[in-house]
């Protein structure tokens, strides 16, 4: 590409630079101010915006082991040509969580106490290891990409050896910790609304995350159409997309059964704003996409699949900053809401973000040879190309 | 709040952007009108599309006229997929006059020559040398040539857009499928052809013989 194509201005590259200039700033004001300058947080709100961040991050960056078991482990191959991008969106995902955790502590200099200072009691202790070892084993995962960039086959083959165990123990620690975002909220019974707060929280949060990371995916897919003029695989999309709508339903039963089991179906009709933003969440993020992805044409449609997986993406949201904010703000006592700050350093890491997502993507062979089509007669994956192979 | 806030902002962003590919005369790959290709022999099942700024000829070159009134032309998806990464090359100088017809440039397809026609009348005013590095997943942004024609304003042109180029694809598809039904029969024609799945096999860049290259031409690419 050349440098005038780089530099040639669009809409989009615009408000990019404007937002990651304001974003510096915001940062360089966080790092020489401290978070009580530079945050709307408070001693009885200490986790804000950039909490529920890491929440979505970690969430929507699911696809990773999601896709990887799927395709590694249950050997349904269909889904192949989507591992890589999953892999990436993980591991961008997870270093964008890690960027903003350093942000986020009130002392950034000591990001490295929990590698040596260990507190096994400590629910957050297993979350840092196990984040630091997933995104390890996502760093393996995506190694041979870069390594059949620079075509370099004898650690390929060395990888290949260890991929199955890899993929095995990223499934285990995605599981732990995805879950343990659940956990962490269970030490807090009495401040979470009832709404939110349950024995199975953590069960809520893992059984969410694939879905929203399969959605993300599809969404994904559609960032990259528009940006590299590809195409829509729509016979992965759709399929994914079934898969999204079997984790909403097993979802939504296990939350019936939880409102059922605890009593709470009665907290449903008491008219306050944890409840509306309750509803919301369930509206957006379950049962406008279960009506939706339950209809076969509308999972082969390109407009209502792309619709469908911004639903599910948005009620995930609604639910992930509900569980971090809203449901706390009742019992702190203190409506929070983020400063300029926060949510310019967030809106930053999220454009540097994709713009490490695009930059991948343009340099390293993280898409098969574009489109993939699915021959029906021989049941295998090939190239449109007809006459001719290259 | 921030519940809400956070969800506006997406929408926000997502509705922005929609508002930019309209502004851009663009269209989001959720919008995007495209072909489904199935039920055919040789054909694998395929989606196709046609971005709305851009018309076929009939010798599958798309053209694209921008505000200046100037026309760039590309191969389109067809020639494409059907033969793969063509090195395109021509003789064209900046200014020389074209007539509707006459050859525009050559497509080289292992050592074959494919002649493609120009669609309009005009003149010359860039040939772009970039367009033979570019993948050809991506047919609607790597042009070739640029002319100025004034065929579009005085309505002396024949294409296809929208729905009817996409129609119109669908008729070339099927038409593909039956030249290779044809020349499946003579393998010598156009190489080996796999019968299980209707792709060549490797090697058949060297295999498509004078005859083949022919029939494609006169079937396929011209007006």
């Amino acid at each position: 590409m050349k440098l005038s194509e780089i530099l040639k201005p669009t809409f989009w590259k615009v408000v990019s630079v404007i937002i990651v200039t304001v974003g510096l700033y915001s940062t360089y004001f966080r790092f020489t101010r401290g978070l009580g300058a530079s945050t709307n947080l408070y001693d009885t709100v200490p986790w804000g915006l950039w909490i529920g961040f890491d929440f979505l991050g970690v969430g929507l960056a699911a696809a990773g082991f999601t896709i990887a078991a799927t395709v590694h482990i249950f050997h349904m191959h269909k889904f192949e040509p989507i591992v890589r991008p999953a892999i990436l969106t993980a591991f961008i995902g997870y270093s964008l969580v890690a960027t903003l955790l350093i942000v986020d502590l009130g002392r950034p200099e000591n990001f490295w106490h929990p590698l040596v200072m260990w507190n096994i009691h400590s629910v957050m202790f297993e979350i840092t290891w196990c984040i630091i070892c997933y995104t390890t084993v996502l760093v393996l995962e995506f190694a041979p990409v870069v390594l059949e960039k620079f075509n370099l086959k004898a650690p390929i083959k060395l990888l290949k050896k260890f991929s199955i165990p890899v993929v095995i123990a990223g499934v285990l620690f995605s599981t732990l910790h995805q879950s343990s975002f659940g956990s962490l909220y269970l030490i807090v019974p009495g401040r979470l609304h009832p709404l939110w707060y349950s024995p199975l929280l953590p069960v809520h949060f893992y059984i969410s995350c694939i879905g929203v990371g399969l959605s993300m995916i599809i969404f994904e897919s559609y960032l990259i159409a528009r940006a590299f003029n590809r195409g829509l695989n729509m016979n992965i999309l759709s399929g994914a997309a079934f898969a999204v709508l079997i984790d909403l339903i097993i979802g939504f039963l296990l939350k019936v059964f939880d409102f059922i089991s605890t009593g709470k179906l009665a907290l449903l009709t008491v008219p306050s704003k944890e409840t509306y933003l309750f509803y919301l969440e369930i509206l957006i993020g379950t049962f406008i996409p279960i009506f939706l992805l339950s209809q076969k044409k509308v999972r082969e449609d390109r407009k209502w699949l792309y619709f469908s997986a911004i639903f599910v993406i948005a009620g995930f949201m609604l639910n992930r900053l509900n569980v971090c904010t809203t449901g706390l703000e009742r019992s702190a006592g203190y409506t929070y809401f983020p400063s300029f700050d926060e949510v310019s350093i967030t809106l930053m890491l999220v454009v540097l973000a994709m713009f490490a997502f695009r930059l991948v993507v343009k340099f390293f062979p993280v898409f098969e040879e574009e489109p993939i089509l699915h021959s029906k007669q021989n049941n295998v994956l090939e190239t449109k190309q007809i006459i001719l192979s290259e | 709040m921030v519940a809400l806030f956070v969800l506006a902002l997406f929408i926000l962003f997502i509705a922005m952007d929609f508002i930019v590919l309209k502004v851009q005369g663009k269209t989001h790959p959720a919008f995007e009108k495209v072909l489904s290709i199935s039920g055919l022999s040789y054909v694998p099942e395929m989606e196709i599309k046609v971005p709305d700024d851009i018309v076929l000829s009939k010798g599958h070159l798309w053209m694209k006229k921008n505000k200046s009134g100037l026309v760039k032309l590309g191969v389109d998806d067809f020639v494409n997929t059907a033969l793969g990464n063509i090195s395109i090359q021509n003789n064209l100088s900046v200014g020389k006059e074209l007539k509707r017809g006459e050859v525009i440039f050559e497509g080289k397809v292992g050592n074959k020559k494919l002649k493609f026609h120009s669609p309009v009348n005009g003149v010359v005013r860039s040939i772009n040398s970039n367009s033979h590095d570019r993948e050809y997943s991506d047919s609607y942004s790597n042009w070739n040539v640029e002319l100025s024609s004034k065929d579009f304003a005085s309505g002396n042109v024949t294409y296809f857009s929208g729905s009817e180029a996409l129609n119109w694809l669908r008729q070339e598809f099927t038409k593909l499928d039956d030249f290779l039904k044809l020349h499946s029969a003579m393998p010598e024609l156009v190489g080996a052809t796999m019968y299980d799945g209707g792709k060549m096999v490797e090697g058949v860049k060297a295999g498509l013989n004078d005859k083949a290259a022919e029939d494609f031409e006169k079937e396929f690419l011209s007006l």
